[in-house]
């Protein structure tokens, strides 16, 4: 059934595998160079390699495509080579001197191209499909070359992972330890050159630039762990790749390579904005339950400290008062007293408001957090007793229960904070 | 020979307003926000023509600036808000927006002359064809218009606003703190920069109008430490690369648009050999 399947649509799954070998090399290849903030270089080397590629077929005249590639492949290094050579011997600003690489060499291209068009006699169907990519041409033959590149380069990745990421993390540090950085730097540029000329057949010239950059910008967003990050800009552009193939499939007009884009610009953005806990929305909800928890909790300590200066805190208390004491809009406050009140922490009138017994406990648990942190950065860290405040402020929404008592423990029961104000006893 | 005159006058104003505009955006470090408004014209033309089913409608024009625009903007958000790095959203940007221009050219260009070949070449030829009008004793294409229009106006925005512009250009905060509103005139710029890419998109086509922003202000940022004479240099530039361009283009009958961008860099790369070539001298004196 499986083996039926296989062999009507040969193609089809020839063509398919092709480009996850070929997306999943290249997006990891890309990590590296959008890690290191060089992803504009793929950018011009995704544009460089096509006078190369004219320029071989116009010498060669030759249908061979092995030539066109290393014709890209050689344009596609000189750039590289170009732009470090224009950033470390002129004034020009780094995107300014990539910028003007890209220009040249893809103004030379196009002009390559349009003389090539008038070349009668020359068969233009082979260069057509280097532009914008032809992924049905893709045949057996490529899907081997392509999965040789894949093993080579993941090979090349494992070996050398630790001095990549050395080089990326810190490259002076790379230096001292006795890394060949030129060498190693070299050596991911050719990588990346290697993948956008062997992307061409498929893909086209200036769209390869995505490949590189798309999946691995949305990994290192949403993961911290450089292995991490690997292997879901590798999940992500394999996925994009079958989804975008198949969608090509359908509608037979569209490009291979625009539509596999597509489905990873659209993919990649929405993992970025509704991965649960670290897509954007996910940030975005967190901080915003934050900030009303900070609300909530700094309206009890308010409560409490009007309640220590009369020395009762079962007193009611009016609403102006609290305002007056924190300055917070009328809206916010009213929106947290109904919350507090919903929760049992406070009881109100119309103006008046009373903390229950639950509210005192939890309004003495905030300000013994603020003044036992206070207490211990001027004991422990030798902080001036004017400058423990603001830290503090931060502080007490964060320490939970088991780690205020170790601080407790740790200072020995205190009984009063730097400014002389008692610390409440629990 | 008439023919031969529009052609490079209009690759001149191109040349000219684009680089000039450049100018402002290499010194605030911008240069590839132009990359990302010139490839984001694609689907907004397409756009434009699925609305207006007609290659020769205005809406084609609105689309376009409408897209260019928000390209700056969400390469903006990207930037500021989810905190990208600058360089990431631009490539993100700009890849997907080219990416849906090429998918509505190929599901929807059919038929008309809207195809991957516009994007690449432009339509400069065009230039030096009929309808014409009479005026000052000359046949003007029509066609030449809007470049005149848009060269008019940038040239305007710059004289109008020389001040400003350089302000912000040198110290952001300097000019915020004397009460420049440095977003409105970031967002001003961006829509010059975008009008501007719209109508060298008709022109040269959607790639290579990013060589006009940034090759010329290279060329005259190499050149002098004054932003007046840097202006004056992009003028000098823009005349030298678009005779030469479109001269090259006519004698081996090739794309004016990818001949103009090939001198430009060309002429770069010529420089910056020499002013290399000067240095070594200097240096093997000196020793």
């Amino acid at each position: 059934m499986l083996w039926s399947f296989l062999t009507d649509n040969f193609t089809w799954f020839v063509v398919s595998l092709c480009l996850v070998f070929l997306s999943a090399s290249t997006a990891s290849v890309g990590v590296w160079a959008v890690l290191q903030k060089r992803a504009l270089i793929s950018e011009v080397i995704a544009h460089a390699v096509l006078p190369g590629v004219v320029l071989a077929f116009l010498i060669g005249e030759a249908k061979n495509p092995a030539y066109l590639l290393l014709g890209g492949f050689i344009t596609g290094s000189f750039a590289v080579y170009l732009s470090d050579l224009l950033i470390r011997k002129t004034k020009l600003k780094i995107d300014t001197a990539l910028g003007s690489v890209l220009a040249w060499l893809f103004g030379v291209g196009v002009l390559l191209l349009s003389y090539s068009q008038n070349l009668q006699h020359l068969d233009k169907s082979g260069l057509e499909r280097f532009l914008w990519g032809k992924a049905a041409s893709l045949q057996s033959f490529d899907l081997y070359t392509l999965l040789g590149l894949s093993i080579l380069l993941s090979l090349l990745q494992l070996v050398l992972y630790m001095p990549f990421q050395i080089l990326i993390l810190d490259k002076d540090y790379a230096k001292t330890r006795g890394l060949k950085v030129k060498a190693l730097q070299m050596l991911l540029s050719a990588m990346s050159v290697l993948c956008v000329v062997l992307g061409l057949q498929a893909v086209g010239v200036v769209l390869m630039a995505a490949f590189m950059i798309t999946p691995a910008v949305v990994a290192q967003k949403l993961w911290q762990k450089l292995w991490q990050i690997q292997w879901f800009s590798i999940f992500l552009s394999s996925a994009s790749a079958l989804c975008g193939t198949a969608f090509s499939a359908i509608f037979p007009d569209v490009p291979t390579g625009a539509s596999i884009v597509l489905v990873m610009s659209i993919l990649g953005l929405l993992f970025f904005i509704f991965m649960p806990q670290r897509g954007y929305l996910a940030q975005v909800l967190k901080n915003k339950a934050h900030r009303r928890k900070t609300m909530q909790e700094n309206t009890l300590k308010v409560l409490y400290q009007l309640g220590e200066e009369k020395d009762n805190f079962l007193l009611p208390q009016s609403i102006d008062k609290i305002i007056e004491k924190r300055f917070y809009p009328a809206k916010t406050l009213y929106k947290t007293l109904k919350i507090l009140e919903h929760q049992h922490f406070i009881l109100r009138t119309n103006d008046n408001i009373w903390l229950t017994d639950l509210g005192l406990d939890e309004s003495k648990r905030i300000v013994k957090a603020h003044r036992l942190w206070e207490q211990y950065l001027y004991e422990k860290l030798q902080f001036r007793n004017d400058h423990v405040h603001g830290m503090a402020e931060q502080v007490e929404h964060l320490l939970t229960p088991k780690l205020l008592s170790e601080i407790d423990k740790e200072l020995k029961n205190p009984d009063t904070d730097p400014h002389n104000e008692p610390i409440p006893k629990l | 020979m008439m023919t031969f005159f529009w052609i490079a006058l209009g690759a001149f104003l191109v040349a000219s307003s684009a680089g000039t505009l450049g100018v402002f955006l290499l010194l605030r470090r911008m240069s590839w926000f132009a990359d990302a408004l010139s490839h984001a014209v694609l689907p907004g033309l397409v756009l434009g023509f699925l609305i207006a089913q007609d290659r020769q409608s205005p809406l084609l024009f609105v689309g376009a600036l409408c897209m260019a625009l928000l390209s700056s903007f969400l390469v903006q958000f990207l930037h500021k808000k989810m905190q990208l790095h600058i360089d990431a959203s631009i490539g993100l940007v700009y890849t997907f927006l080219f990416a849906l221009g090429i998918l509505g050219v190929s599901l929807f260009g059919q038929g008309s002359d809207l195809d991957t070949d516009c994007v690449l070449f432009g339509d400069i030829l065009y230039l030096g064809l009929p309808p014409y009008f009479h005026s000052l004793g000359m046949n003007i294409p029509v066609q030449i218009l809007p470049v005149l229009l848009n060269a008019l106006l940038v040239v305007a925005f710059v004289l109008c606003f020389y001040h400003t512009l350089a302000l912000i250009c040198f110290h952001d905060e300097y000019a915020h703190a004397k009460g420049i509103k440095v977003n409105v005139w970031h967002f001003l710029l961006m829509g010059m920069v975008a009008l501007t890419s719209v109508v060298a998109f008709e022109q040269v086509g959607a790639v290579l109008s990013i060589g006009f922003f940034i090759l010329l202000p290279a060329k005259a940022f190499l050149l002098s430490k004054r932003l007046k004479t840097m202006l004056l240099w992009v003028i000098v530039w823009a005349v030298l690369d678009s005779l030469l361009g479109t001269a090259l283009a006519f004698y081996f009958n090739v794309s004016v648009s990818a001949a103009v961008s090939a001198v430009s860099g060309t002429t770069l790369m010529l420089l910056f050999c020499g002013m290399q070539w000067r240095k070594f001298f200097v240096d093997f004196k000196n020793t």
